[in-house]
């Protein structure tokens, strides 16, 4: 097994799922450190909700484990009461009840005291206090969803498991939601999403959990992923260019258009457009280039699609 | 920390409360066109008799909402789809006491609330009829009140039952089904061969044992039953503790996920 690494809140280790013959999550290893925001994608049947699923109890694993804040999540009766707030993909609530009273409900049930100010606090925090006296059948998506996050926010965890949260929501209420969760981690919170959207993820991330069939694909920081990878030239004629660029060390250039080129470099920049002037290369435009979030992605899924369809 | 309420419990309470209300007036009428029998219900809904017909009430429809409300308890959880909230939230075993706390909690203040409305309604019926209040046979509190371990013992058997088969089978209908049949399967099923076993058979024993301090001649000629009071509890006791302990095994393993 795995040591945790120093300061991981969530760490998960070997963390293997079968339902029957089908292997849901697969020898999967990662840390999220405290603090962090944390996004689990993948495509559809990657293992996000199952490894979820097993992070908040309410599944078994096959075999490995997870600890959260150093507490074993498999025997340790109380971890989860004690660090996790869970937003699930759809919640659901006592549809008799009003928001207020659902709150309530759960506030009781909590392990810990939660007291009737918090709840009324959190009913604010969400934008739902005004809403909150009527019966929760009646409440939109957005507003179960925000309802939802008061209720993982009640005994105040250390951890936030947040499963699809803005799955359903209209831009104006993803936004909003993408802004609490950020002041919630703000707060020192950690918080592991799971999402399909990646422009989610890029503008709400620090960290990045690549999942494919059940294995992880990557697991890489956000801000590492999205540097920018080289620069982009507007130049003529662009053979020169190519010509020039590929014959200095450490550099890599490529078409990418009539009048457009990439280049990767080790070089500083004004050194590389200095070469091109001196070679009689007009420059007229140089721009940082880096790949989109859903580059990486798909390269990293399509490569596990070719890995697989090989063997 | 306790369980929460739902609609369940509160048509099963209204029901309660309705026949508790209706009946004593439904006896009356239904007595009115012969002397005798209208004598004989108005002897009946005379207080402290009117105590003993809100037993024999409750003995008939007791183990049934009994099961019903044990069944519900939990299986609205499965229904509403809201147990993965509140397994993040505490351990299994809190959750099954929350449960038990709660289903006990309700079952004697429904019944309790019917028994008292069946009273208060049925002298309400004797001072509309003109008869006496009070009734002329007395019978002592212990000869009143023994008999209701009967009835609470039927009733938590239901709801046992009720609450475990609804966790094992994940299905209201099948719990409450099961737990409102178990009383009359096991009544049914009263031989020799079963008598050490079946709760019912200890229930008479206890409720014979503290009224006379002996086993009644059923018991003991036809049934060939000889067990002491303390026995008896014991008996019941245990069972009704293993029915939990397996309703809890089931739960502790059960995969619930939202």
């Amino acid at each position: 097994m795995r040591p945790m690494e120093a300061g991981a809140a969530i760490s998960v280790h070997q963390l293997t799922r079968r339902f029957g013959q089908s292997l849901a999550v697969n020898q999967l290893s990662f840390d999220v450190a405290s603090g962090a925001i944390c996004g689990v994608v993948g495509p559809n049947g990657a293992g996000k909700s199952t490894t979820f699923r097993i992070l908040c109890g309410l599944l078994r694993p096959t075999s490995g484990g997870v600890t959260l804040m150093g507490r074993d999540v498999v025997n340790d009766a109380t971890a989860v009461a004690t660090c996790v707030g869970l937003l699930p993909e759809t919640p659901h609530f006592y549809p008799y009840m009003n928001g207020e009273k659902n709150l309530w409900a759960l506030a009781q049930m909590s392990s810990g005291r939660v007291t009737r100010d918090r709840c009324t606090q959190l009913l604010e925090l969400t934008g739902l206090s005004k809403a909150a006296t009527r019966a929760v059948s009646t409440y939109s998506a957005g507003m179960k969803q925000r309802l939802a996050l008061a209720a993982a926010l009640l005994t105040d965890p250390p951890i936030l498991l947040l499963d699809e949260p803005t799955a359903g929501l209209d831009p104006t209420g993803a936004l909003e939601l993408r802004a609490l969760i950020r002041s919630l981690a703000g707060e020192g919170r950690t918080v592991l999403m799971a999402t399909q959207a990646l422009d989610e993820a890029e503008r709400t991330c620090t960290q990045l959990i690549v999942l494919s069939r059940g294995e992880l694909r990557a697991d890489v920081q956000v801000r590492d992923l999205l540097a920018p990878s080289g620069l982009r030239m507007r130049v003529n004629p662009v053979a020169d260019a190519l010509r020039i660029l590929n014959a200095i060390d450490g550099v890599r250039a490529a078409t990418v258009g009539a009048d457009a080129i990439t280049v990767e470099h080790g070089i500083p920049v004004h050194d590389l457009v200095r070469a091109l002037v001196l070679g009689g290369v007009d420059v007229s435009e140089v721009t940082t280039h880096r790949e989109t979030l859903e580059h990486h992605f798909l390269q990293l899924t399509a490569e596990r699609t070719t890995m697989a369809s090989q063997a | 920390m306790r369980g929460r309420g739902r609609p369940m419990e509160k048509y099963a309470g209204i029901v309660v409360l309705v026949l508790g209300t209706l009946i004593p007036f439904v006896m009356l009428l239904m007595s009115s066109r012969n002397a005798i029998m209208r004598k004989s219900a108005l002897e009946t809904l005379a207080f402290p008799e009117s105590v003993r017909a809100a037993r024999i009430m409750a003995a008939l429809v007791g183990p049934f909402w009994a099961a019903a409300l044990g069944a519900n308890i939990v299986g609205a959880e499965y229904q509403y789809g809201t147990w993965p909230w509140l397994l993040v939230r505490t351990s299994r075993l809190q959750l099954v006491f929350a449960k038990i706390a709660t289903m006990c909690t309700r079952l004697a203040a429904l019944t309790l609330a019917g028994i008292v409305s069946f009273v208060v309604m049925a002298a309400a019926a004797c001072a509309i009829a003109g008869a006496p209040l009070v009734s002329t046979l007395v019978p002592t509190t212990a000869e009143l009140l023994i008999p209701y371990i009967g009835v609470a013992g039927a009733m938590a058997f239901a709801a046992v039952i009720g609450f475990t088969i609804t966790i094992a089978s994940r299905s209201v209908a099948f719990g409450t089904l099961t737990g409102a049949l178990a009383e009359p399967l096991l009544m049914s099923i009263r031989f020799k061969e079963t008598a050490p076993w079946n709760p019912y058979v200890h229930l008479q024993n206890v409720e014979d044992r503290l009224l006379t301090g002996k086993a009644s001649p059923f018991l003991t000629g036809a049934l060939d039953f000889h067990m002491s009071l303390r026995a008896s509890t014991g008996v019941i006791a245990i069972e009704l503790l293993v029915l939990l302990a397996v309703a809890y095994a089931v739960f502790r393993r059960q995969e619930i996920v939202y």
